[in-house]
């Protein structure tokens, strides 16, 4: 696990920031929401295997 | 822990932060989400040296002939605290004190339940010594 994580995370979130905007001054908002919720759900989905992770490594190195 | 490490972790929170920043206005929800990563990234870097630490002190118990599943419980509860710490501020950051309030009182209960064993065991030893 690196500093590369972060990046990933704000690419995803520019991304789906300016895709956000896009579909707001187009008129769907709809879209727009999903769009969002689909990016959440992204980082959500490598944040929670990262933390899965993380507690495994934490449990080994302690002994618990 | 040396120089190069303590700068990593520098421009870590430094890069999670303003990467937090700018996405703050535009979508929260993932700038929350940056700061968790930050979490994970920072905590990655340090566990190798907390092993250390960890390692060195079970030798020093050892080394005084003290049985070294007494620091289990106390591993526990720094765990357990420090977890909940870092939990209950995200959720302070987004605003969620009632939600970082709860977790807090979680915390507790399961530090209280860590160390209720050696709390007993303390206390058989000064039963046995009073009589």
């Amino acid at each position: 696990m690196d500093v590369d994580l972060i990046f990933k995370v704000a690419a995803i979130g520019i991304l789906v920031a300016v895709l956000n905007q896009l579909l707001i001054r187009s008129g769907r908002e709809e879209q727009a929401m999903m769009t969002t919720l689909a990016g959440l759900i992204v980082v959500m989905m490598i944040l929670i295997q990262e933390i899965s992770g993380m507690f495994q490594l934490i449990k080994r190195t302690f002994g618990l | 822990m040396n120089g190069s490490v303590m700068l990593r972790i520098l421009l870590t929170v430094l890069a999670a932060l303003t990467c937090g920043q700018l996405l703050k206005g535009k979508s929260p929800a993932l700038a929350l989400l940056i700061s968790l990563a930050a979490v994970l990234v920072l905590l990655g870097l340090l566990l190798p040296h907390l092993q250390a630490a960890y390692q060195q002190f079970s030798g020093l118990l050892t080394g005084s002939g003290l049985d070294t599943a007494l620091l289990l419980p106390v591993a526990k509860v720094l765990a357990i605290t420090q977890i909940t710490h870092i939990t209950a501020e995200l959720c302070r950051d987004a605003g969620e004190r009632g939600l970082a309030a709860k977790l807090e009182l979680c915390g507790a209960t399961a530090s209280l339940l860590c160390i209720l064993p050696l709390a007993e065991q303390a206390l058989k030893l000064v039963g046995a010594l009073g009589s």
